[in-house]
């Protein structure tokens, strides 16, 4: 039988961030990012549906995989500042983001229910650490795993279409510009403006799943693909 | 309109057109709830946007007005009603998509009720849907009688689902596509037999189903209980099943309930059953305001609430189930509210 709440709770949407910083990133991308996770707390706390559940987290990952901003309601927080650091290990993103997803939703309370929990990973460049990244990202996708999320790729630069194709689960997206700066701008006005459409869609205005429209100008879709 | 369109149209109101009431017998009057003096503040739960617009569907012919609500006397019940639109389908110019409908042949052995929530996917039609599905699965429920049901209730509920989704798969063909999806929606429902109190087996029990994540609840002195498991303990946004559907049996949930385990009977469309699972506070507020029977503007203001994460469309249906209840006309006043 349904367990009735004794604990006021609220349903959340969780939104975590896996932003490469890794040394090709170093100087404007960087400096973009920095200039836009600020965009993002304003537009998501002026929206009123996302301002009342969306939930954003924060990793980075070069050379291992850092949580700069747990998962937090972005009217109590402040955003981080990135910086660049070493090389790409996406495993440690995965192995880190698997950790941090489960962390930060049991970390809201017993009881809370959750949507879908989304991760959008941005990245300019390829894997370049020795572990598997492909057993990592099973993990954190595979079904048994109560809070496995929606992945959401966005690349850019020396990004790799067909891996950036095999780690998203629903969408994956390669910006046409060839200036980072201009990629890294349209990926989160992007992910933003996702972030918005799909609180909404759970609010019964949609199929109550994860809405995902670049413009098409502006970014090339990709296939997703399983990793085998 | 094209000729077959009519042809179709034609057919809903064949399917939904019931037997001639008989003519109502000589009855003492009653005297029915009355509104208490002063108005409640519901409460607020949580933090809450003031930056919801409210802008109306008004390019979509199909639209429902933004509030629906009833109260009165179903056979030997009181029932109150009401279906408000969500801040959020405000907010996207999305007509209300949820529905009610009830109904008892006069004189009938039977009251039915249904509660239906169109699917958000389908932003323009599906309200027809729930509208269509709730009104032809109350009149059918409504003339079954004891001995059928309770012989077979998961049974006869999915024949009735069956029955009533065919109808609104042909009702698609009136739709650009003629995809039955358009029409698509969760629904609850009950059947009630309309001498509750007596002694016999027969009419002991009460019958509720549903398909996909409408809820019920049972409710006793202001407390709730869960006839379904109304969620896991995984995503909220996982997609259930939804009517209308060729063979309801396998997506159906169907339960019996005891009639004397319970006050009175809520069925609600997910906008309200979520508040009632996870919120304390709208729990105890709507055990309050339902404790006694509504007027429209009870039922309406019940559902006026604000809690933080909840803009789905609110539709709630209560059935108090003591046929002696307040209104009756040899009962004291109406309780007044705290």
């Amino acid at each position: 039988m349904t367990p009735l709440a004794t604990e006021e709770s609220f349903p959340v949407f969780p939104v975590f961030l896996l932003v490469d910083v890794s040394q090709s990133m170093s100087g404007a991308p960087i400096e973009a990012v920095n200039l836009a996770l600020p965009e993002l707390k304003q537009v998501i706390q002026r929206d009123p549906t996302a301002g009342e559940i969306a939930r954003i987290g924060v990793l980075t990952f070069s050379d291992s995989a850092r949580v700069v901003l747990p998962l937090s309601d972005l009217h109590h927080v402040d955003m981080p500042s990135l910086s660049p650091e070493g090389g790409t290990n996406f495993a440690a993103a995965f192995r880190a983001a698997k950790l941090e997803i489960e962390r930060g939703i049991r970390g809201i309370g017993k009881g809370t229910r959750f949507h879908k929990p989304v991760a959008f990973f941005v990245s300019d460049g390829q894997h370049m650490a020795r572990e598997n990244w492909e057993q990592e990202l099973k993990e954190l996708t595979d079904r048994s795993f109560k809070f496995a999320p929606e992945i959401v790729t966005f690349g850019f630069g020396d990004a790799n279409p067909r891996v950036l194709g095999q780690i998203s689960t629903r969408h994956a997206f390669m910006a046409k510009t060839t200036d980072p700066v201009s990629a890294v701008r349209e990926i989160i006005a992007t992910l933003i403006a996702s972030i918005k459409t799909t609180s909404r869609s759970f609010a019964g205005v949609g199929d109550g799943q994860l809405l995902v429209q670049p413009d098409p100008n502006k970014f090339t879709p990709l296939p997703t693909q399983t990793v085998d | 309109m094209k000729a077959e369109h009519l042809a179709v149209v034609s057919k809903i109101v064949a399917e939904l057109r019931l037997p001639s009431s008989r003519s109502r017998a000589a009855e003492a009057p009653r005297e029915c709830p009355a509104d208490p003096g002063n108005r409640v503040s519901p409460p607020v739960i949580g933090r809450v946007s003031g930056a919801f617009r409210r802008r109306l569907d008004s390019a979509n012919m199909l639209r429902l007005s933004s509030l629906a609500a009833d109260a009165g006397e179903i056979g030997p019940y009181w029932v109150a009603a009401a279906s408000v639109a969500g801040s959020s389908h405000l907010h996207s110019a999305v007509t209300r998509q949820d529905s009610y409908s009830f109904c008892h042949i006069e004189a009938g052995p039977v009251v039915a009720v249904a509660v239906a929530d169109g699917l958000g996917s389908y932003r323009q039609t599906s309200q027809v849907g729930a509208q269509l599905l709730t009104r032809l699965t109350a009149g059918y429920l409504a003339a079954v009688p004891p001995a059928q049901m309770l012989a077979d209730p998961a049974g006869v509920v999915s024949m009735i689902l069956n029955r009533a989704s065919r109808v609104a798969i042909a009702a698609s063909d009136a739709f650009d596509g003629q995809d039955p999806s358009l029409l698509a929606t969760t629904l609850t429902l009950a059947w009630i037999p309309a001498h509750g109190t007596s002694n016999t087996a027969a009419t002991s029990a009460i019958v509720v189903g549903r398909v996909g994540d409408c809820s019920a609840f049972g409710l006793r002195a202001a407390s709730f209980t869960p006839v379904f498991d109304t969620c896991s303990d995984g995503p909220l946004n996982v997609v259930g099943a939804y009517l209308p559907m060729t063979d309801a049996w396998n997506s159906c949930e169907t339960a019996v309930l005891k009639f004397n385990d319970m006050d009175a009977l809520v069925l609600a469309s997910d906008g309200v059953a979520e508040d009632i699972v996870g919120s304390p506070t709208v729990r105890d507020w709507l055990g309050r305001q339902w404790d006694a029977p509504n007027t429209i503007r009870q039922m309406t203001d019940s559902l006026g609430y604000r809690r933080q994460g909840s803009h789905d469309d609110r539709t709630a249906l209560v059935v108090w189930l003591a046929p002696d209840g307040p209104w009756a006309s040899d009962r004291e006043e109406p309780r007044e509210r705290p």
